[in-house]
């Protein structure tokens, strides 16, 4: 399927975006002219009908116009959302130079306490846990309604 | 339910004397709020005027009575604005003084011994001990936990099942207190449990070092059982012991907060609002606390079983906020915990909206020391999507953190003035963006509002709030629930 857009409308940037949210149904190729571009529009499934892949490019188009009103939006607001994202983060990681940590975890008696705990605690996972198994692979799926457990 | 937000441009506003604004009508009225956070009803025939310029200073609307501020003082009239107002109502809202992560979810194993429905941890095996945190990596994120500048510190161990790899439970606990005497913060934990494993040993344990407790509690037996299969016995007695267990410390004399429990709302839920709320007040919950699902995850494999759509949570959530009112207005003392959120929000212009927390206010950290800005992003690493992770222990510094450009990206996403739709949304001054829910469910951080079950949702959620409040009755319940917002 092929969508012809005009330039006066549309931004490669966004055509991207678009092109990158749609990719995991999609596969997206991009071509141009001088006033417009040319979409082609390929579902990645094979088995994929008609009715299901106009319904994909209506998908594709309003990620588009999404994209699109999303940067009008964005910088019209730009200058002051930048500000306050500077701020945010210059103020929740504590400044420039953030804060040494305090003197008493440097001495000895710290450094000792800390290692006791964790050979307390290391000596427990030995003595209550089951014992260590190698790497099994991926999480389990949650079990179905119909498991009948 | 309409998506539609602004009346506005139906009708010619006049430029002297209307100031910038977003509506929706709702019900018989159009509800009108502005960028600091102000709100008004009026009657469609007032919006009209209001619109066209025709409110005057004597005016009813216009000004101040006994009770309510008029349009005037909350700065809806654009010739006669108060800047010094706005300047003070906007400023705290905007520009926080950010004190750094104070909120550490620490995952301390994968493995768990239930088997839930709907749950979105990625568990593993009671077995599985290769998913369990280490003590050295226990060690690490404790150390980054105190590298973030935060007067106030909250560890919440979350798993899986914590209490399964108990003794990394309490090394955090305790390595975390030593490192206090140094530090000197406000230190707190919280214990995210199903209390299938919480012995009277581990409860002294807990309540002496202020741990705080939370559980799973989705309504009656048949309901809870059926939601939460406990591998190992019966989920609803195992919870049901473990919270009168604390709660019968706490009777006795122990310094210990109240447990909370959530309450998960699957399809199962739907029609059963009233029965959920008096299985947890005859507990004496007094809060109640929903948990929609959010199709993340693994609940998204099992959404066909167990989600819904938004407007059937928003009828549920409207069904149960009316039991609970009508409880309270017998005398029951409870409250629920998003309406909390809430109305904290529009009465009182607490809590900001840009950016989110996700990063600056909050982290997560997986078994194996992977570091995400939130606990979702978490989730979604667990099924493939590493976009939120931010670090590792083992050789991240805080700063790196904080530096990371996804949580700048994920900062940007969150400005719902960035965000078509939000920004002409009624509802922006109170609500919030999610970037991993836009990322787990549309596949960017932006999202697309129109079709986002997430806007849909929270839009309906406000409808009932704001309804709810325009109603004297129910509204004097709801400012009743104002002193529960510090605890």
């Amino acid at each position: 399927m092929k969508l012809v857009l005009t330039k006066k409308i549309y931004s490669k940037d966004a055509l991207l975006i678009a092109a990158q949210v749609l990719s995991p149904k999609l596969n997206v190729y991009l071509d141009e002219t001088k006033s417009s571009y040319e979409v082609t529009l390929e579902a990645k499934r094979k088995d994929v009908e008609a009715a299901k892949l106009q319904a994909l490019a209506g998908e594709f188009a309003n990620e588009l116009l999404n994209q699109e009103y999303r940067f009008i939006v964005g910088r019209f607001n730009a200058k002051i959302s930048s500000l306050i994202i500077t701020q945010t983060l210059m103020a929740a990681r504590g400044g420039e130079t953030p804060a040494a940590p305090p003197a008493g975890e440097s001495t000895p008696e710290f450094k000792k306490l800390v290692s006791d705990l964790v050979k307390n605690a290391e000596a427990e996972v030995a003595r209550t846990m089951p014992k260590k198994i190698p790497h099994q692979g991926n999480p389990l799926p949650p079990v179905k309604e119909d498991a009948g457990v | 339910m309409s998506r539609l937000t602004e009346p506005a441009g139906l009708l010619e506003a006049s430029p002297l004397k209307v100031a910038a604004h977003n509506a929706r009508v709702l019900g018989s009225s159009v509800l009108i709020t502005n960028d600091i956070g102000e709100h008004a009803f009026l009657s469609p025939a007032d919006y009209e005027r209001y619109l066209g310029g025709r409110i005057e200073n004597g005016d009813p609307l216009a000004v101040s009575n006994a009770k309510v501020p008029g349009l005037l003082q909350k700065d809806f009239v654009r010739d006669q604005l108060d800047f010094a107002h706005l300047s003070d109502r906007t400023v705290p809202r905007h520009l926080l003084d950010w004190k750094g992560p104070n909120v550490h979810t620490v995952v301390v194993t994968l493995r768990c011994n239930f088997k839930c429905l709907y749950c979105h941890a990625s568990v593993v095996g009671v077995e599985r001990t290769d998913k369990d945190m280490t003590v050295e990596t226990a060690r690490q994120v404790v150390d980054l936990i105190f590298q973030s500048p935060s007067p106030t510190l909250m560890i919440e161990f979350q798993g899986g099942e914590p209490l399964l790899n108990w003794p990394v439970v309490k090394f955090i606990t305790q390595y975390a207190k030593e490192k206090n005497k140094h530090h000197k913060r406000a230190l707190h934990f919280g214990l995210i449990s199903n209390f299938s494993l919480l012995d009277d040993e581990k409860i002294d344990f807990l309540i002496a070092h202020g741990v705080s407790f939370c559980t799973s509690l989705d309504g009656p037996k048949d309901l809870h059982d059926k939601n939460r299969i406990y591998l190992g016995g019966n989920s609803h007695e195992s919870v049901l012991a473990g919270l009168r267990k604390v709660v019968a410390k706490k009777a006795a004399g122990a310094k210990t907060d109240t447990p909370n429990a959530i309450c998960t709302i699957t399809k199962h839920s739907l029609n059963r609002a009233p029965e959920i709320v008096d299985q947890l007040v005859a507990l004496g919950l007094e809060r109640i606390q929903f948990g929609p699902l959010d199709p993340i995850g693994f609940a998204k494999k099992s959404w066909d079983t167990i989600g819904y759509t938004s407007a059937e949570f928003v009828k549920f959530y409207s069904d149960a906020l009316d039991y609970i009112i009508a409880l309270n207005k017998k005398g029951v003392k409870c409250y629920e915990k998003m309406a909390l959120i809430f109305i904290v929000r529009i009465l009182e212009g607490g809590h900001w909206r840009f950016p989110n927390a996700d990063g600056i206010a909050r982290l997560a950290y997986n078994h194996d020391g992977s570091i995400y800005t939130c606990e979702e992003g978490r989730l979604l690493a667990n099924e493939g999507d590493e976009f939120f992770k931010i670090g590792h222990s083992s050789k991240s510094a805080f700063v790196d953190l904080l530096d990371h450009p996804t949580v700048r990206a994920s900062l940007l996403a969150s400005s719902s003035n960035a965000q078509p739709m939000c920004f002409q949304c009624a509802y922006n001054p109170f609500c919030s963006v999610l970037p991993v829910y836009n990322q787990g469910t549309q596949g960017s951080v932006f999202g697309s509002m129109p079709d986002n079950g997430w806007c849909e949702k929270m839009m309906g959620l406000f409808d009932v709030v704001f309804t709810k409040l325009r109603d004297p009755e129910a509204r004097k319940v709801l400012e009743s629930w104002l002193e529960y917002k510090t605890r």
